[in-house]
């Protein structure tokens, strides 16, 4: 609420004769004047007044000066009431007290009428100042509210680019962990259908939180999904485009987008033979990933390569490898390696590594589970606690299972 | 964000003085090594002796920054412990950036550099 402006003053002395003298003076400079004689009566009409000016004698039956005060700062907390005490008192104790109890200022009797207009002046800067700061502190919290919603609204649309759980494309099986950091989040993944022989995924993981990062996410899921249909860069209708050509027209898109650097993306993006199970995966600054055998035995595939949106006319590797039945490809974002526990050590893609070798013949459902239990043990949360980590986490697990007869779902 | 500068030579030798160099901290310390680079700074020296941990926002801001030297400076990075320079070698950035073992290597680089 804002400070009223200052034209209405409050007068509270037991002594009537003394009242109405100051009473006349003030309304002689031009206040709106209202009248009580204590601190109760000051109290009722302060509820019903817009009065910003307050000037109290100390000493008053019922209700003395000081505790109306103290009852102001309490009671009335929408708006600033500026209080002079008027007193004989002078110690300095007594104004630690005074103050103490919430006056603004002091005045020693009999009042002289040249410090008195003075102290009102100084009250209404107070009081203007005050006025000022409230007026700005409702707009920053009605701008607050405003990004609040559209936060939220950025995290519903950021979470609608994410698949559904339980991917299948024939013999292909998929399910992914998900953390984000904030509402917002950068992190996308997908396993989906190239065309008949090949099947498609990626992992990509946008630099920085927020709104910016979610937005970035979402144009990086626009070129995955037009890449198969209105914009056919990643399958031309006869061949599937090398993971390597694919990341390099990325980076040329996204570098002639975002000229200043201000955001871009690691991911890993790749392609398997249905079939065959020979795959192709191209590593673009995303942490490395890793298969897991039916046995336990854990592979790493890839040796880096630069994130895409930094440098224009780069050049990407490729790295060939081949999933055979009931092996699992993993790929994470760094979140998951980066994670520090309480002493600041990083999990580490060596102990999630072997937390999912550790867990080959457990069904990816109950592993997604065990990961994440693991994450937030070492984050030092309890699973259900809602505390978020310093980075979006996610984990997709893509497994080959033995013939099985599962339909195609395209999406 | 603390920082220390230091002048040798005609290189500015400047320690970000921070456990992490994360995005809580990405914007500032590039407009503070931007408005060295203003200031008219042309041989730039980054020690990262202090740093355990960059990540990708600051790795952004190194690249902008580098980008706006391009051509009237040289920036060369120091002191990276194991996990950063891993991450430099997995984003393949150890090919963008000049980067040496310590000071008085960086500081040789920049001389050599012209």
């Amino acid at each position: 609420m804002d400070a009223l402006p200052p034209q209405s003053v409050l007068i509270v002395d037991d002594a009537l004769l003394y009242r109405r003298l100051l009473a006349g003076l003030l309304r002689q400079w031009g206040y709106q004047v209202f009248e009580a004689e204590n601190g109760e009566q000051a109290l009722t009409l302060l509820a019903h007044e817009a009065v910003s000016l307050v000037i109290s004698d100390w000493e008053m039956p019922v209700m003395d000066g000081l505790t109306l005060c103290r009852e102001i700062r309490q009671q009335l907390q929408d708006r600033y009431i500026y209080i002079i005490v008027l007193t004989a008192r002078d110690s300095v104790e007594d104004l630690r007290v005074g103050f103490a109890a919430g006056a603004d200022d002091f005045l020693r009797k009999p009042v002289n009428q040249v410090e008195l207009q003075a102290r009102l002046h100084a009250g209404e800067r107070i009081l203007q100042l005050e006025g000022t700061l409230a007026s700005r502190n409702r707009r920053l919290s009605e701008a607050l509210t405003q990004i609040q919603q559209d936060l939220q609204a950025a995290a519903t649309l950021q979470r609608s680019i994410l698949p559904p759980h339980h991917l299948r494309q024939g013999d292909y099986f998929a399910d992914w962990l998900f953390m984000p950091s904030a509402w917002v989040s950068g992190d996308l993944f997908h396993l989906f259908p190239l065309d008949g022989k090949a099947v498609g995924f990626y992992c990509v993981d946008v630099a920085g939180h927020g709104v910016t990062a979610a937005m970035m996410s979402v144009a990086v899921a626009r070129q995955f999904l037009h890449g198969r249909t209105v914009d056919p860069f990643l399958f031309d209708g006869e061949a599937v485009t090398p993971p390597s050509q694919v990341v390099r027209i990325l980076n040329e898109r996204f570098c002639a987008q975002h000229p200043e650097v201000t955001s871009y993306f690691t991911l890993v993006y790749g392609v398997i033979d249905r079939h065959s199970g020979e795959g192709r995966l191209c590593q673009a600054g995303h942490p490395t990933p890793f298969i897991v055998s039916d046995s336990g035995a854990v592979r790493e595939i890839g040796e880096g390569g630069p994130p895409v949106g930094l440098l224009e006319h780069l050049d990407w590797d490729e790295y060939a490898f081949h999933l055979a039945p009931g092996e699992r490809l993993c790929l994470y974002s760094d979140g998951i390696s980066e994670c520090e526990n309480a002493e600041q050590q990083m999990f580490g893609a060596a102990r999630l590594e072997a937390l999912l070798a550790s867990l080959h013949d457990h069904s990816i459902e109950a592993l997604l589970a065990a990961v994440e239990q693991s994450l937030n043990q070492w984050r030092g949360k309890a699973t259900d606690e809602a505390a978020s980590a310093a980075d979006d986490i996610s984990l997709l697990v893509i497994e080959r299972q033995q013939g099985s007869t599962g339909e195609t779902h395209e999406i | 964000m603390k920082f220390e500068t230091e002048k040798i030579d005609k290189a500015l030798l400047f320690t970000p003085v921070v456990r992490r160099l994360d995005a809580s901290v990405a914007l500032r310390f590039k407009e503070a090594v931007a408005a060295v680079i203003q200031q008219g700074e042309t041989a730039l020296i980054l020690d990262f002796s202090r740093v355990d941990f960059i990540d990708s926002s600051c790795l952004g801001a190194l690249i902008s920054l580098l980008k706006s030297l391009s051509g009237k400076g040289q920036l060369v990075l120091c002191a990276l412990n194991a996990n950063i320079k891993a991450m430099f070698a997995l984003t393949r950035m150890d090919r963008v950036f000049t980067i040496c073992a310590d000071r008085s290597e960086a500081i040789a680089a920049i001389n050599e550099g012209g």
